[in-house]
């Protein structure tokens, strides 16, 4: 069966490694990665957690919240025979402290930085200690997730450089504890899996897994793969609409696209961008936003309008009143969207572009070459007299300027996908001096929210927190497009295999004949 | 000749040095870095820091740019950070790929272009030579990326009569031959197409007035055959231009292909290169620039050597 990276997801890329917490962190890894090496922790279709397809059975969380004792299956095993033990855990943890600060998510969940001890108490039953109490649900979704058993005794004696060179490599990357082993990887072409056998978790129904890699990273070459029976499995553009009529023989399934966000992120760091410090301002581009039409336009009709971090699909963690407010309120009001703006004191100039004191009401904002939605949204504020330029990059030239020049640029549009932060409890994104809050956000209120939400237990300081997030505004949100998935009529068990945190399961991939 | 080989490749190797130092100052000095790729959109500025590190880019320029040199002289080719892999086994692959389609295309292009340019210019005037020049302009005027596209359409979105891109059947492990050809026909076909409608018009001319030249006129007033006309004198002649646009467009055809490979999903040294630029993964850019220079020379050498052989005028200028 012949598929790409990133279905349901993302738009399909290569992939360039296959050891979890050394490869580079993009999705595409991750979901090749899954394939071999499963994590600690799994979460399903929902966002939680998913004990059935976890190597962990159960975890007793002691009474203070600072004590995690997980209990792995004892029948699960390496491809060799061995069975996964807490000291595989702690060879995996081990590995993130050597990278330190090299680590991607380093930080995230508290890993490493709140955990106080973590140790085997038998071959399977590791117990983590961080150094304060916290959010149980928190910390196991975003702490222990990144928690990877990897083969300590085959291993142990490789270097960080070692793993790094041979990442690629099939004779490698063995043994394996996931439900299928690397057998073939040509670079630019495809990573070929064959099914382990020997899986302790759901067996697999194929033989053969291919990721197939495009050279083009446009919907054309997937949409000709697709139509000649090249590809089992893809997305189809929306770009490509118009002919999908070629594709009628396909069966199709709607997805949600990624559980995360995106957004219009202001910089508060630049002295130009004093604007962005009026509540009124962001509330107006908000509301000038016409989030719908860019869903009907760019995606045809599929997605979610979005008003606050916590994505709407799936509805896991959304709060009551958020839910509310997205089937109440008009989330596209040009005219509110004007009078805040007259309110705030920016009136419209000749050329209809609000002027304030002598300063035109403008901004320019980085985006990915060719992004159409920047360009809907240009003439959407432009409509309600906000002149957005468009100033496209390349992805590692924006993020250059983010970082290397934090004061220099003025707004930023970016998404943001939960994974492995799956508790979209806001941490690192939105509070002060957080590793992702490039725009240098800071309120003392969202800060002491966000605290609370990796402290309390449940989900009501989560609920605060993304209801306080609705009031103010950080972030002018953008709809998070969904996609629509191609697949072989005979091709079972698409659904199950998708994830909105990109944690694919191919497993349950079956023939009908 | 031995002297103006090795006086020119002196030249030559002195002018690749200072393309080089150019090309790594410039990936040095443009913002970003492939830390940013590496560790994507979560990267906070620690972590692309301690990266950075790692992978040496935090020291001072001259001291990577020594380091290159040092290692480059010695054969190495660094290593792609993007791509987890050795440059060299990265180039292996792409080049390779380069090498079947495009070496063979812009081969079997010269070929028909010297039977083309030939017919025209002995049909000089006439109905076939408007027509083949009618053909030449209208495929010279479309994109490649077009004559792509609409052979995809054609022969294997329509017709189903070929794979629309990719390299092989990754369905079937190992190496089919059949299988290869197939995937690479229409590839194939579009570079051949384009190559010749630019190839066959330039030689086209020049062989239409080398049939003009006196010497002609005194082979045919003598009873040479026209096929002997064609071959044994017209033909050299007129070959000289062209091989010298060969020698020139020898090193291009290995990169300039970006667009074919991306509409084909044909993982080549153009994309390679356009991809690396991008992601700004300098040990592969580098490289690869070098390796085109190299190219360059050799290619601007052959066309010399191949002209004074064919031409003894070049011999003795």
């Amino acid at each position: 069966m012949v598929t790409v990276t990133g279905v349901g997801y993302s738009g399909a890329a290569d992939v360039t490694g296959f050891l979890p917490l050394i490869s580079p962190p993009t999705v595409y890894n991750y979901q090749a990665s899954l394939l071999l090496y499963r994590p600690l922790l799994w979460i399903d279709e929902n966002v939680a957690l998913d004990f059935e397809r976890s190597i962990a059975e159960r975890i007793d969380v002691s009474e203070d919240n600072r004590i995690f004792t997980v209990h792995l299956k004892p029948d699960f095993r390496w491809s060799n025979g061995r069975p996964v033990e807490a000291a595989d855990v702690l060879y995996g943890y081990e590995l993130i402290e050597k990278l330190g600060k090299a680590y991607s998510a380093y930080g995230m969940g508290g890993i490493p930085t709140l955990i106080e001890r973590i140790e085997a108490l038998d071959p399977h039953t590791l117990q983590v200690t961080v150094s304060r109490p916290v959010n149980p649900i928190w910390f196991q979704m975003n702490g222990l997730t990144q928690l990877y058993p990897l083969p300590s005794r085959e291993w142990k004696s490789h270097d960080l450089e070692t793993l790094r060179r041979n990442q690629l490599n099939p004779d490698f990357l063995q043994p394996i504890n996931g439900p299928f082993r690397l057998s073939e990887y040509k670079m630019g072409r495809y990573a070929r899996f064959e099914r382990n056998p020997d899986y302790s978790g759901h067996r697999a129904h194929l033989d053969t897994f291919i990721f197939r890699f495009f050279a083009s990273g446009t919907g054309n070459t997937q949409f000709s793969a697709l139509k000649t029976g090249t590809l089992d499995m893809g997305n189809l553009s929306f770009l490509l609409w118009g002919a999908r009529h070629m594709l009628d023989h396909l069966k199709s399934l709607d997805t949600q696209g990624g559980f995360g966000y995106y957004a219009l992120s202001l910089n508060y760091a630049n002295p130009g961008n004093a604007f962005a410090k009026d509540v009124r301002l962001r509330r107006a581009l908000q509301l000038a936003i016409d989030q719908q039409s860019i869903i009907d336009v760019l995606a045809q009709g599929r997605g979610h309008v979005a008003y606050q971090p916590v994505p709407y699909q799936p509805p896991t963690y959304l709060s009551a009143s958020s839910r509310r407010h997205g089937e109440e309120i008009r989330l596209y009001d040009p005219e509110a969207a004007r009078r805040l703006l007259s309110e705030a004191g920016w009136q419209p100039g000749p050329d209809g572009i609000r002027v304030k004191a002598g300063e035109r009401l403008t901004f320019e904002v980085l985006v990915s070459p060719g992004s159409l939605i920047a360009q809907l949204i240009q003439s959407q504020l432009r409509r309600v007299g906000i002149d957005m330029t468009l100033r496209q990059l390349p992805f590692n030239q924006v993020m250059a300027r983010i970082y290397g020049q934090p004061q220099s640029w003025q707004a930023y549009l970016g998404g943001w996908i939960y994974n492995p932060d799956f508790f979209p409890s806001g941490d690192s994104l939105f509070d002060t001096g957080g590793g992702n809050n490039q725009m240098q956000f800071s309120d003392a209120k969202m800060d002491r929210l966000i605290k609370a939400t990796t402290r309390e237990e449940g989900l009501q300081a989560l609920y605060r927190y993304q209801d306080y997030h609705t009031e103010i505004q950080p972030v002018i949100f953008i709809p998070n497009t969904g996609g629509l998935v191609k697949h072989h009529p005979k091709l079972r068990g698409v659904r199950r295999y998708l994830n909105p945190t990109g944690s694919i399961s191919p497993e349950y991939l079956w023939w009908e004949d | 000749m031995l002297a103006m080989v090795i006086r020119r490749l002196g030249e030559s190797l002195i002018s690749l040095a200072l393309l080089m130092t150019f090309v790594f100052v410039l990936a040095q000095i443009t913002p970003g870095g492939p830390a940013y790729t590496i560790l994507g959109a979560k990267a906070t500025p620690q972590a692309v820091e301690a990266l950075r590190e790692e992978l040496g880019l935090n020291l001072p320029i001259w001291q990577q740019y020594l380091t290159w040199w040092s290692r480059t002289l010695q054969g190495e080719l660094g290593y792609s950070h993007i791509h987890q892999l050795p440059v060299a086994e990265v180039l292996q692959t792409y080049f390779l790929n380069t090498i079947v389609l495009y070496v063979g295309a812009f081969a079997f292009a010269v070929l028909i272009s010297l039977v083309i340019g030939m017919l025209q210019a002995h049909f000089d005037g006439r109905w076939p030579a408007r027509l083949i020049g009618a053909s030449q302009l209208t495929v010279y005027s479309l994109p490649t990326f077009l004559i792509a596209m609409l052979l995809i359409v054609a022969f294997s979105v329509q017709l189903e009569w070929f794979p629309a891109g990719g390299v092989s059947d990754i369905r079937e492990p190992g190496f089919v031959l059949a299988d290869r050809l197939h995937h690479m026909a229409l590839p194939f076909a579009t570079l051949v197409l384009a190559y010749t409608a630019f190839m066959s018009r330039y030689f086209g001319q020049s062989a239409r007035v080398e049939y003009r030249q006196d010497y002609v006129l005194t082979a045919r007033s003598r009873g040479v055959p026209p096929g002997r006309i064609a071959t044994r004198h017209v033909l050299r002649n007129a070959l000289r231009p062209l091989v010298t646009v060969i020698g020139i467009a020898l090193p291009y055809i290995f990169v300039g292909g970006v667009l074919v490979e991306s509409v084909f999903d044909y993982p080549g040294v153009g994309f390679l290169l356009w991809q690396s630029a991008l992601n700004q993964d300098y040990p592969v850019v580098t490289d690869i620039v070098l390796i085109i220079g190299l190219l360059t020379i050799a290619g601007n050498l052959l066309a010399d050597v191949v002209n004074s052989i064919i031409d003894v005028r070049v011999r003795y200028e």
